[in-house]
C-alpha cells in the first residue's frame, strides 16, 4: 500500500453483545472486594518482597566484588517491579523507593555503579518501610530519609537538578 | 452502574507471578472468572491459539520478548490467532516517548502501575462499550489512534479518504 493510503475496518462490537443488559456490581463494591482480596495477599507479599530485598542485597555485595553491568540490570528491573507492586499491597513509600532506585541507575548507570553505597542504602530503606510496617506515605520520618536520598542523589549525579523522584499514582 | 463482566474471557501475560496473583484479585472482584496466564509472549501467542480470549492484558517489561514484540506479533503476525483482540498494556514507564511508543504499537489502552483498581475497570469497560475502529497503514496496524475528534482542528488531513471527502 502507498505512505499516505489509510483503510478503516469497524469489526463487530461481539463483546458488547457478550456482556449483555445485567448490571455488574457497584464500583465501590468492586473496589472493596479487589482491596479486601490484596489485603489477604499481603502476608505473602511481604515474603516476596523480602526475598527480592535479599536479592538486591546480594546482587550489591557481588557488584563490590566484581562489576558486571547485567547484575546492575537485573537491580534495575527488581527497582522497577517493587514501584509496580507497592502501592496495591499498602506501602506507597516501596512504590517512591523502588521508583527513586530505578531513575538513579536508569539515569547514568556509570554513576549508579560508582555509588553502590546509595543503592544499598534504598534497599536499607526499603527493609525498614517493611520492618516497621510503615504505610502512611506521609510519615515523617519516612520524608526525612526519602529528602536524604533524593539529596544524596543529587550529589551522586554532580549537579544541581533535582532528581525524578516524582510520585507516581497509587490509587 | 457497572457493566457486568463475568462472561469475559480474559488472558493475563506477566513473567512476575505475584503480578498473576494481583490482576487475579481485582478481575475477579468484577466477577471475572474465566482468565488465563502466561509467563511469556510465546506461550501467550500460543495460547490464543487454542483459547480465544476476549481481552488480553500484558505485561511491558518481559523476557526475551517485551510486551510491545507481543503485541506486534498479534496485531501483524502472518499467523495471528486475532489481530483485533482488544489489548491493554500494563507498566511502570509512564514518560510521554513510552506511551506513544506503546500507542504506535497498537495497544488499545495503558495502564500505569501500580495497578488502580478503577482504572482497570475503565479501561475493560471502555474497550466494552466504545470500541474504537482499526486502522491500516503502510506502517501501522491497530486501533485508532484518534481518541477525539477536534472540531476545530484547521490543518491539513492527512488521511487519503479524507482528503478526498
Amino acid at each position: 500500500m502507498s505512505d499516505d493510503e489509510v483503510r478503516i475496518f469497524t469489526p463487530p462490537n461481539l463483546l458488547r453483545a457478550k456482556v449483555g443488559d445485567k448490571p455488574g456490581p457497584d464500583l465501590d463494591q468492586i473496589v472493596a472486594k479487589a482491596e479486601a482480596a490484596l489485603t489477604e495477599l499481603q502476608d505473602d507479599y511481604e515474603v516476596w518482597i523480602r526475598d527480592d530485598l535479599q536479592t538486591l542485597r546480594d546482587a550489591v555485595v557481588s557488584l563490590r566484588r566484581e562489576f558486571d553491568p547485567k547484575v546492575l540490570e537485573r537491580i534495575k528491573t527488581l527497582a522497577h517491579e517493587i514501584k509496580g507492586q507497592g502501592s496495591t499491597y499498602g506501602y506507597p513509600l516501596l512504590t517512591n523507593l523502588g521508583h527513586m532506585l530505578y531513575g538513579f541507575i536508569d539515569r547514568d548507570a556509570d554513576v549508579a555503579a560508582r555509588h553502590l553505597d546509595l543503592i544499598y542504602a534504598h534497599v536499607d530503606f526499603m527493609t525498614l518501610v517493611l520492618n516497621q510496617g510503615i504505610h502512611d506515605q506521609g510519615d515523617a520520618t519516612a520524608q526525612g530519609i526519602l529528602a536524604g536520598l533524593e539529596t544524596a542523589i543529587t550529589r551522586a549525579h554532580g549537579d544541581d537538578s533535582r532528581p525524578t523522584t516524582a510520585t507516581p499514582s497509587s490509587t | 452502574m457497572t457493566i457486568n463482566l463475568e462472561t469475559l474471557s480474559i488472558l493475563v501475560v506477566d513473567d512476575n507471578k505475584h503480578m498473576h496473583s494481583v490482576v487475579k484479585a481485582i478481575l475477579n472482584s468484577m466477577r471475572v472468572k474465566n482468565i488465563r496466564f502466561s509467563d511469556n509472549a510465546a506461550d501467550a501467542f500460543m495460547e490464543m491459539r487454542q483459547w480465544h480470549p476476549d481481552i488480553i492484558i500484558t505485561d511491558w517489561a518481559m523476557q526475551p520478548l517485551d510486551g510491545l514484540d507481543f503485541v506486534r506479533l498479534v496485531r501483524k503476525g502472518a499467523d495471528s490467532p486475532n489481530p483485533y483482540v482488544p489489548i491493554i498494556l500494563l507498566t511502570g514507564h509512564t514518560e510521554m516517548c513510552r506511551v506513544i511508543e506503546a500507542r504506535d504499537t497498537g495497544v488499545n489502552e495503558i495502564l500505569a502501575k501500580p495497578i488502580s483498581i478503577k482504572s482497570l475497570y475503565s479501561r475493560i469497560a471502555s474497550i466494552v462499550q466504545s470500541p474504537r475502529a482499526f486502522v491500516k497503514t503502510k506502517h501501522y496496524f491497530g486501533p485508532c489512534r484518534r481518541r477525539s475528534t477536534n472540531l476545530n482542528y484547521k490543518g491539513p488531513e492527512r488521511r487519503q479518504n479524507e482528503m478526498a471527502a
